[in-house]
């Protein structure tokens, strides 16, 4: 039996849903508010929560996130009286269930009140699809990317397609590995098509194959990657980058799993399991009439959506760590500690190469650090230091905002006060020189005291004052 | 240099996709002619944006090839086998290649690819231009 939570502000609507879920054979509860809803989510136990938008204390959507991390997780249904495209989506993306409109009818209720519950019964009773996964080189623990993983087990576990979406960087094509190595078809090959850059003349060639003879050049026949893919899985890379016209002639054979070579007079049968990956926006693509509705459907059976890394920092330190690691054993080198300054930069630089820059940048920061145990910030590349450094001088400069003089004509900076300048040039020496001082005496307090002339007292205020850490500085600091 | 090419000296056509690829790239390409060297090179200077043209001689070479996967997994390969061979074609797909061309045949196909790849990886790192 189910256990389902409806939160709409009006009884009647309470009163209706309640009796539909009790003749389900489930039981129901109802609230008024969202604060009623989640202090009954807190001492209570539920599968889903059906949830009003417009609600007398806020709005449904707004909490739709912290539902989804209530100790159940509940699934939530939206169920509104204004159904607009932009809620919709925010709602999906947001996590929920399924996005419903009033007046509801029976069924519309019904319906994905019983997928719903079916699917929560099935994952409780089922072991947990994360655990046995092969996951080779995807890391993170953040809550996005457990998503994914449960996504990814689904994915794999079943012979529909899947579209793998996600900026560049963020992993698509390991997901599309992952996908097909954790597959029944694991054993069989696994052929990456790299729709971006085939050259138009060669895309159709290179897909369906061709038959001596058939165009100049044809001097004997050649098996398409198509048929190279019978019985493992043929993954599109860049999909978005697909031409027109083989948009049309895929789509045929993603319909019949038939296709014709090219100069072929026979058709040939192919048995493959389609992944395909973009970093474009496909519905957006469709509007313009740049991509084929048709082919979307066919593409989009299940859908991993790949967070860029900049939204889950959690997952930075574990990635750091992990890839420092393998990298050390790739390159025959000790395993290098990690400083806690190389850390915190890391950690505050926004990756808009996503993951890929990330691994790159440790290996570069590898290749700089030599035979010297630890990894520290000077270490990283240029690019990423020189970010730094001007974000951090954009944030001591703009708390003082207040205390500033009235803006210079045609500059766009206005000038702070003279002791507000001079309170954070001195701030940001202090912090420089002191990180010096540790990585040179490599945390040794005695030794940073003799090298800074401070008493142990100073010494340990201005690190506190400054958030810099007192150890860690001559060995690795996080254990790897 | 974004262009690798790793060669041995006994591969099919090798003096075809030498001459080729030298015609076609004038700002070059690092040829390689052994595992040992095309992993030293990796080592010690890589770049996510390289583009690798590997072409083998035969199921040896390619098992070779396949034991140093680890350091060519996030390359962009262009792998050029000596033959049409399901065995051989099987085992190059393990190495996860964005293009499979046959040394047997017409390596127009190479160079066309090759040259879409980098005019995609300037658009995607101008800093990186010839």
């Amino acid at each position: 039996m189910g256990e389902v939570l409806i939160v709409d502000d009006n009884v009647g609507v309470c009163r209706i849903l309640h009796s539909v879920v009790e003749e389900m054979g489930h039981h129901a509860d109802y609230v008024r508010t969202l604060g009623q809803a989640m202090k009954t989510l807190a001492s209570g136990s539920y599968d889903v929560v059906l949830l009003d938008v417009h609600m007398p204390d806020g709005n449904g959507l707004d909490l739709l996130p912290r539902i989804r991390e209530t100790k159940d997780s509940p699934e939530v249904i939206i169920i509104t009286g204004k159904a607009d495209p932009n809620g919709a989506e925010l709602a999906i993306k947001s996590g929920a269930w399924d996005y419903l409109q009033k007046p509801l009818s029976l069924n519309t209720v019904v319906l994905p009140l019983k997928r719903v519950l079916q699917y929560r019964k099935a994952s409780q009773n089922g072991p947990n699809p994360t655990v046995a996964l092969k996951l080779d080189g995807i890391i993170g623990r953040s809550k996005q990317m457990q998503t994914c993983f449960d996504a990814l087990a689904r994915s794999a576990a079943g012979e529909s397609p899947v579209l793998i979406t996600g900026e560049t960087g963020t992993g698509k094509e390991l997901f599309a590995r992952a996908c097909h190595h954790n597959s029944p078809r694991s054993d069989q090959s696994f052929i990456t098509v790299d729709c971006a850059a085939m050259p138009e003349t060669l895309v159709e060639s290179m897909l369906f194959g061709h038959k001596k003879g058939a165009f100049t050049g044809a001097n004997r026949s050649q098996p398409g990657l198509i048929e190279q893919a019978h019985g493992g899985t043929l993954f599109l890379d860049e999909v978005g980058e697909l031409p027109d016209s083989m948009q049309k002639a895929f789509l045929r054979v993603l319909q019949e799993n038939r296709f014709r070579p090219v100069g072929g007079q026979k058709e040939l049968r192919s048995d493959f399991r389609l992944i395909s990956a973009t970093n474009r926006n496909l519905d957006r693509m469709v509007d313009q009439g740049r991509f084929r509705k048709d082919l979307i459907y066919r593409l989009r059976g299940q859908t991993i959506e790949l967070s860029p890394l900049r939204c889950r920092p959690d997952d930075i330190k574990d990635l750091v760590l992990f890839y420092s690691a393998k990298l050390c054993e790739r390159h025959g080198v000790e395993t290098k500690g990690i400083s806690p300054d190389f850390l915190e930069a890391v950690l505050a630089y926004p990756w808009p190469g996503n993951v890929r820059e990330l691994i790159h940048s440790v290996e570069s920061a590898l290749a700089e650090v030599a035979y010297a145990p630890t990894l520290i910030v000077n270490q990283l590349p240029v690019h990423i230091r020189v970010h730094l450094a001007r974000a951090s001088v954009e944030q001591s400069v703009a708390p003082n905002a207040d205390s500033r003089t009235p803006e210079r004509p045609g500059s766009a900076d206005p000038l702070p006060t003279y002791k507000a300048l001079r309170e954070s040039v001195l701030h940001r020496a202090e912090k420089e020189y002191l990180r010096e001082v540790m990585v040179t005496s490599q945390g040794a307090i005695q030794e940073a005291c003799r090298i800074s002339d401070l008493g142990r007292t100073r010494l340990y205020s201005l690190l506190k004052k400054h958030g810099i850490s007192r150890v860690g500085w001559d060995s690795p600091a996080f254990s790897v | 240099m974004r262009v690798l090419l790793y060669e041995n000296g006994r591969s099919q056509g090798v003096k075809r996709i030498r001459e080729r690829l030298e015609s076609r790239f004038p700002h070059g390409f690092e040829p390689l002619d052994s595992i040992e060297g095309l992993v030293y090179r990796l080592r010690h200077d890589r770049n996510y944006h390289w583009i690798a043209v590997v072409a083998v001689s035969d199921l040896e070479d390619l098992s070779a090839l396949l034991s140093i996967r680890e350091w060519l997994l996030d390359l962009r390969i262009i792998l050029i086998l000596p033959e049409i061979d399901r065995e051989l074609t099987m085992s190059g797909h393990r190495l996860y290649p964005r293009y499979i061309a046959y040394g047997d045949g017409d390596l127009e196909d190479v160079a066309a690819v090759l040259e879409k790849m980098l005019r995609l990886n300037e658009l995607e790192d101008p800093s990186l231009g010839h």
